[in-house]
This record gives structure tokens, C-alpha cells and sequence, in this order.
């Protein structure tokens, strides 16, 4: 699923991983629309389309397989603070929408905590580098 | 169209704006994640943003200057303002450009062509209520 990036001082796994996460959480959004749409009677047929098992599947699959790495780096740091404030905004847009998560609430919960857990756990360390740089 | 269940043309056009909206971000995201060296390959060609957002934007024109005439598309479109307003936050946090006037006009349009759906009914139970009271003042 997600490539092992070349050389490319852009690339980061871990970053790359999460944001492939929130990328099928936004899709599972557009299909849950998608379908209110067509229950309507909206042509959707130029649509995207994909079940929802399987973004479900992918999504959590790409969780086990990201979210225990923990972030390293500044952009992975980002990906995961940007995971957990997707997930807390995307309760609103679809309490909005009269529809579920991709997750559900408790696991969105837990999830969220966790990535923000980890990105307290990369700032401890990067602070202990600081502090140990200022004193010598 | 055939298979459809409730068939209203103005909540169905909504919601096909609401689908391209959030079609829109998962495209931003796939982005994200393909700068960072990760790659869909079974999600067939990503459209580029502008791409995705044109076609957002040619849905919303499409059926926000309609005045609804059913609770369907009435609330079709508060929950579009809404999800527009939401959605705002994601975008800010994500770093992704947020067309504000756009958004903003989309959210009046909605919001006003709601008020006069609700204004409308408002009316009617107005002159509902005098009939009624006429009909009781005829009647004593």
C-alpha cells in the first residue's frame, strides 16, 4: 500500500502512512454523501466509487500498521497532530450530516488520544535534546 | 436515476455538492500523502486539486440558486451550510486553501433560500390561524 519512499528529503513513512489514513477517513466521508445523493436521485455515476467495508478495512489496517511507529520527525509529527484533529472535526461535520464516523466515536476517541500521546512523547525527547544542547 | 429511493432534485444536486466537497479533501490528503513518498496505485488517477475543485464548484452552482420546496432539500441545505462551516476548520488545520468568499457566499445562498422556504410556511400558518378565527367568528 504505502510505498518505502526513495531518496527524497521529502518523503517520511510514518507521514505518508497517517495521511494515507486521514485520505480513506475523507473518502469514507464522500461515500457516505455520495450515496445520500443518489438515494435522491443524483446521477453519480462519474463518481469515485468503493465499498465501504473495504475503505473501513484499509483505513484501520493502515492505524495497526502507523499509528505504534510514532513519530521521529517534524512532518510525521505533523501527520499524526493533523490525524487527531481530523478525526475530532470530522465528529462535528458528520453530527452535521446526520451520519457515523468512519470508526465510531469510541475509537475515534482512542485514536486520537493516542496520536496526540505520541507527538507529547517526540516533543519530551526533542526538549531533552534541546535542554541537553543549551547546557553544553 | 432509476433505482433512486426519494428522487428530489434539488436535495440530490446538494448532497452531490456535499459528496465533491469532501471528494475535494480526500484528494488534498492523497496529496499529502504522495509528497511524502506513499502511493494509492488501486485508486485509480488522482485529479489535481484545481481538477476537484472545479467540479465541486460546478455541482454547488448547479443547484444553490434553486429555492427549495420540501423539507428533503430544506435540510439538505442547512446541513450543507454546516458542513461548509466545519469543514473550514479541517482546511485550516490541514494548511489547505479555503476559498472564505466562496464558502461564505454558498452559505447566505443556502441559508437565505432555507429562511424563505421557512418564511413561506410561517405565512401559511398565519393565514391558516385568521381563517380559523374568522371561521369561529362566522360561526358564533
Amino acid at each position: 500500500m504505502t510505498r518505502i519512499p526513495e531518496e527524497n528529503p521529502d518523503h517520511d513513512r510514518v507521514a505518508a502512512g497517517i495521511n494515507h489514513a486521514i485520505a480513506y477517513r475523507l473518502l469514507f466521508n464522500f461515500l457516505q454523501a455520495s450515496m445520500h445523493a443518489k438515494e435522491q436521485g443524483a446521477d453519480v455515476a462519474g463518481l469515485p466509487d468503493m465499498d465501504w467495508p473495504t475503505v473501513s478495512e484499509h483505513y484501520q489496517k493502515l492505524l495497526d500498521e502507523w499509528l505504534p511507529e510514532k513519530p521521529d520527525t517534524i512532518r510525521s509529527a505533523r501527520a499524526f497532530v493533523d490525524l487527531a484533529t481530523v478525526i475530532l472535526i470530522d465528529r462535528q461535520l458528520t453530527e452535521h450530516f446526520s451520519i457515523g464516523t468512519i470508526g465510531g466515536d469510541e475509537k475515534d476517541h482512542d485514536i486520537a488520544v493516542r496520536a496526540l500521546m505520541a507527538v507529547g512523547t517526540w516533543l519530551d525527547k526533542r526538549e531533552g535534546i534541546e535542554a541537553g544542547r543549551a547546557r553544553s | 436515476m432509476s433505482d433512486a429511493k426519494y428522487h428530489d432534485r434539488l436535495a440530490a444536486g446538494v448532497y452531490k455538492a456535499i459528496a465533491l466537497r469532501f471528494y475535494s479533501r480526500y484528494v488534498e490528503a492523497r496529496q499529502s500523502a504522495e509528497f511524502r513518498g506513499g502511493d494509492l496505485p488501486d485508486h485509480g488517477r488522482r485529479p489535481t486539486q484545481p481538477e476537484a475543485d472545479e467540479r465541486y464548484n460546478a455541482a454547488v452552482e448547479d443547484c444553490i440558486v434553486e429555492a427549495p420546496d420540501s423539507a428533503d432539500a430544506v435540510l439538505a441545505l442547512v446541513e450543507f451550510a454546516g458542513i461548509l462551516a466545519a469543514d473550514r476548520l479541517i482546511a485550516e488545520i490541514t494548511l489547505q486553501p479555503v476559498n472564505d468568499e466562496r464558502d461564505a457566499y454558498h452559505q447566505a445562498l443556502a441559508l437565505a433560500n432555507v429562511a424563505g422556504w421557512l418564511n413561506r410556511l410561517a405565512l401559511n400558518e398565519l393565514a391558516e390561524q385568521q381563517r380559523a378565527k374568522l371561521g369561529k367568528g362566522g360561526a358564533a
